[in-house]
């Protein structure tokens, strides 16, 4: 079967947390992601928390954002396989952990950590016909006693019995250190929250299961709990998706939006039929000589040039083309001439251009940094991009 | 930030050539489309490389290794990791079930269709369809659309569908994006090691600028 990847999602408002939750220390879950927990608030930095299996997009500052959260919200399991121990995996945790309370703290929620007692007076709930096994998290007695709306736990969880439940409930009595969990729950004390949903996304290692909570005034049916998550679910993604996408930011309603995937995938496929069919024509085909240049210019001088321009290429088209024929001068075909003056030659009429119009000036400067790259190598002695470099099997990025 | 990218430059070039060399020196393709196809072999394997573990990446290997033309190729870049590989990833029996109840449903709504439309002939009016269940045959329509794009699709479903979709969207577009730069690096070099020639006007679709337009 098909494990879900990625169970359990955050809503809009931000959680407060189990503060002094201490970081995970047993075997992650699979099926799990931390980076759920802060998916919906978009405030937090994720550059720190990034695992290195990103795929690798262009570099406006906002994409990164969404993306990074992106891949931290997608495929943690994938995630799992990269990081190659769990130490790294539970200092990312316990960033985002930290990152959660944080945020929790900040929207002045009392949570309270109110132990086995109130996972007691929970049990005996009428409520209640399900019983999440598990932690001192559950233990949100106060939130629980609170009789507005309905509550409910929901328990995705394939061995649920009341039974294994009352038994985890016994155990945890006497051991309140299963906080491996960091859940959120709103804090529902009172009358004051009772607008707020409480579902919990949580960080669950052992149990595999969602806490979700009904909002007040809706079906408390576990169907529909469970209904209510899958399509909070989709709407999330649909929301990351229609920040990818170009161009659909006005887009509503889940049919349109995927007619727009599917043809920004087309589009992209095709580009590539396109791009390596051009690739091709280039006589003859990628030797080594080209190879090298190839890599050392790209890996070297162009990172931001290629992703700027990759990604607004509709936008320096009209820019580029007038700077191009000033960008090689005449009399530089045919055989080069030392690279000074032929850089020098570059730098003049990029630097006459930028006054003009406004295209990005990194625009000009890396096609400077490029022309360099290519000058240089075309005359300086540069050891080939070593062939055992090339011929090493991919050992990184993809272990089996 | 900059360091995930940068790495994951260097590896999907790494890749590349590395495809590119495999592929070279197994066969020495002559006519371009075996060319093309060479390299948008090893652009979508390094691109799965780069990526990482994820469903779609190993659907994406698992279906390129399954044609007979790329045994080769990905043979020589993955060595012996390629049986490994093979056998975990390709089950076939997983497919086989899929194509089943794909066909089962196929059979269902047409049997279905073909009911509505005896049902509306008899009647002699037409069947009144609510909004709802237009949008949900819509979107139904469009996720099997989807699911046959995205590699490894076809066994996922809803919000891990979705995900995927993201993912591999952004991978794409990086893939994209290193194309379209090395395709760049090849005008310039090209451009600069013999005399320029006019390259190609540019095309809106693939907006690939280039460089050798000075003589106009």
């Amino acid at each position: 079967m098909v494990p879900v990847s990625g169970a359990g999602t955050g809503t809009a408002s931000p959680f407060p947390l189990w503060p002094g939750m201490p970081n995970l220390s047993n075997p992650i879950a699979e099926s799990f992601n931390p980076g759920m927990l802060n998916q919906s608030s978009n405030k937090f930095p994720y550059s720190s928390v990034l695992p290195p299996g990103l795929p690798n997009f262009p570099s406006e500052p906002g994409f990164i954002e969404r993306a990074a959260r992106l891949s931290c919200f997608s495929a943690n399991a994938g995630f799992n396989g990269l990081m190659n121990n769990s130490i790294s995996n539970q200092a990312q945790k316990g960033e985002l952990n930290s990152m959660n309370i944080g945020s929790g703290s900040s929207h002045g929620n009392q949570l309270k950590n109110q132990g086995s007692i109130d996972n007691n007076s929970e049990t005996n709930e009428g409520a209640e016909d399900k019983i999440s096994n598990g932690d001192n998290a559950n233990a949100n007695g106060d939130s629980s006693q609170n009789d507005s709306g309905s509550k409910k736990r929901k328990r995705k969880n394939q061995d649920g019995a009341m039974g294994q439940g009352q038994a985890s409930m016994k155990s945890q009595e006497e051991a309140g250190k299963q906080t491996s969990e960091s859940k959120k729950e709103v804090d529902n004390n009172g009358s004051k929250n009772t607008g707020k949903n409480g579902k919990d996304a949580a960080d669950v290692p052992k149990g595999d299961y969602i806490h979700v909570r009904a909002r007040r005034g809706q079906a408390t049916n576990s169907h529909s709990l469970a209904e209510r998550v899958r399509r909070e679910k989709i709407s999330e993604r649909m929301k990351y998706l229609q920040e990818l996408v170009p161009g659909c930011s006005k887009v509503t309603g889940k049919a349109v939006m995927l007619d727009e995937i599917i043809n920004y995938v087309q589009s992209l496929q095709r580009q590539v039929e396109f791009l390596s069919m051009k690739l091709a024509a280039v006589n003859p085909r990628l030797d080594l000589n080209i190879e090298t240049l190839l890599s050392k210019d790209i890996l070297q001088g162009r990172g931001a040039c290629s992703s700027t321009v990759g990604f607004t290429h509709e936008m320096f088209h009209s820019q580029l083309l007038p700077s191009q024929p000033g960008l090689l001068p005449p009399g530089l075909p045919g055989m080069l001439n030392p690279s000074d003056p032929f850089r020098r030659a570059i730098n003049t009429p990029l630097s006459a251009m930028n006054p003009f119009k406004d295209p990005n000036p990194q625009m000009s400067t890396t096609w400077q940094d490029e022309l360099h790259n290519v000058m240089s190598m075309n005359f300086a002695t540069n050891p080939p991009l070593s062939t055992q470099e090339i011929a090493t099997k991919p050992s990184d990025g993809f272990q089996l | 930030m900059h360091v995930t990218k940068e790495f994951k430059k260097k590896t999907f070039l790494k890749q590349f050539l590395l495809g590119l060399h495999v592929s070279n020196s197994i066969s020495n393709p002559i006519s371009i489309q075996q060319r093309k196809n060479s390299i948008k072999l090893s652009a979508d394997l390094a691109m799965a490389f780069a990526r990482g573990r994820t469903h779609w990446t190993h659907a994406l290997i698992t279906k390129l290794g399954q044609k007979e033309e790329n045994k080769s190729t990905l043979k020589g870049i993955l060595g012996r990791r390629y049986e490994i590989l093979m056998a975990r990833y390709s089950c076939p029996l997983l497919y086989q079930k899929v194509q089943r109840r794909k066909k089962s449903v196929r059979s269902y709504r047409f049997s279905y269709n073909a009911q509505k439309r005896r049902s509306s002939a008899l009647k002699g009016s037409c069947v009144r369809v609510s909004p709802s269940v237009v949008a949900r045959n819509l979107e139904n329509r469009r996720t099997k659309v989807l699911k046959r794009l995205v590699p490894g699709g076809e066994l996922l479903n809803g919000s891990a569908l979705l995900s995927e979709a993201l993912d591999y969207v952004i991978s794409l577009k990086a893939q994209v994006d290193m194309m379209k730069s090395l395709w760049r690096a090849t005008q310039v070099s090209s451009s600069s090691n013999v005399e320029l020639v006019p390259s190609a006007p540019l095309q809106k679709k693939d907006a690939s600028c280039t460089i050798a337009n000075s003589e106009e």
